[in-house]
């Protein structure tokens, strides 16, 4: 099970099934998660979270650690960049955003034991995991997922994972992010 | 012994954001400014870890470390405790060491996050919040 450079998948449609109810979207994305793309998604949090500070800072956080993870590790890749999607939007009270990209089945497994994991902590412990695994020495780890951690920390609630299995070798994997307008 | 030369980078978003750098090996003031997210953190940083190497190494002078950085990803973040462990070791060895690390008021998350450096590091971190715009130039 490798790289692959099409599936027949609408991704988007996707996630809009995993949409919050009485939501506006504000931006949204299928294809390549190149360094200008992810450049250009910053930029759309940047006028459309302008006056929230805090949020637009945790949203900027958190979503230049997944889209690079997209652009790194999604298993539907075409030169270099992986292909994800990505919407952003807002509701009343929260500004959310909704990342998928594909993944083998067998990741897959790995990736939610480790997100069950640190869904099981408390903040306190959560710090405490973070620490431990930023003090590892450096290419001992791979894959200790040190920013999954730091999402869980900043969105303050646990990683909110949202899976649909495209077939025995391949997963949709998405993530939901939601971070209070403050 | 070879003279160490100031290090100086600038501010760059070619390889997404990678921080200006302005180590002086005649002042020891060494300030990190600007937003770190980049592709390959390591290979960033490594000649500028080296460069802390040699100053705590040879040139044995008080050292100013002054991170004014807006935003960092986990790869830098790992870096940065390099670097920080680098200052303690320094500190023990009799090197006079001074931390200031800026941050945005808003950024509750970065403040945590130097808190648990202080934690790592033992070293004394000045935390200094700065406004939104302040660092702009």
């Amino acid at each position: 099970m490798g790289i692959r450079t099409s599936f027949d998948i609408d991704q988007l449609n996707m996630l809009k099934e995993e949409l919050p109810a009485s939501c506006e979207i504000l931006y949204q994305y299928q294809g390549i998660f190149s360094k200008e793309k992810i450049k250009e998604f910053l930029n759309k949090i940047s006028e459309n979270a302008e006056g929230f500070l805090t949020a637009q800072k945790k949203l900027y956080y958190v979503l230049i650690e997944l889209a690079q993870n997209v652009n790194k590790y999604s298993n539907w890749r075409e030169n270099n960049d992986g292909v994800g999607s990505f919407i952003l939007g807002k509701t009343e009270t929260n500004f959310f955003f909704l990342m998928g990209n594909i993944i083998s089945n067998q990741a897959l497994q790995v990736l939610l034991k480790k997100c069950d994991i640190i869904n099981s902590l408390d903040r306190e412990s959560l710090r405490l995991f973070k620490r431990q695994q930023r003090n590892l020495i450096p290419g001992t780890n791979r894959g200790a997922h040190i920013g999954l951690i730091m999402i869980a920390l900043t969105t303050k609630k646990p990683l909110d994972i949202r899976i649909k299995q495209i077939d025995s070798d391949y997963s949709y994997f998405i993530i939901n992010v939601e971070i209070e307008k403050t | 012994m070879a003279e160490l030369e100031d290090l100086i980078i600038d501010q760059s978003d070619k390889n997404f954001f990678t921080p200006s750098v302005y180590f002086s090996a005649k002042t020891g003031i060494c300030e990190l400014k600007g937003e770190s997210f980049l592709e390959n953190t390591k290979e960033f940083y490594k000649p500028i870890i080296e460069w802390l190497k040699k100053y705590t190494s040879e040139i044995k002078k008080p050292i100013a470390f002054i991170i004014k950085l807006t935003y960092y990803n986990t790869s830098t973040s790992r870096s940065l405790l390099e670097m920080l462990n680098i200052l303690k070791e320094y500190e023990e060895r009799g090197g006079e060491v001074i931390v200031n690390w800026h941050y945005d008021e808003n950024d509750v998350d970065m403040k945590e996050d130097i808190e648990d450096y202080i934690i790592d590091t033992g070293l004394k971190i000045n935390l200094i919040p700065f406004k939104p715009d302040e660092l702009e130039e």
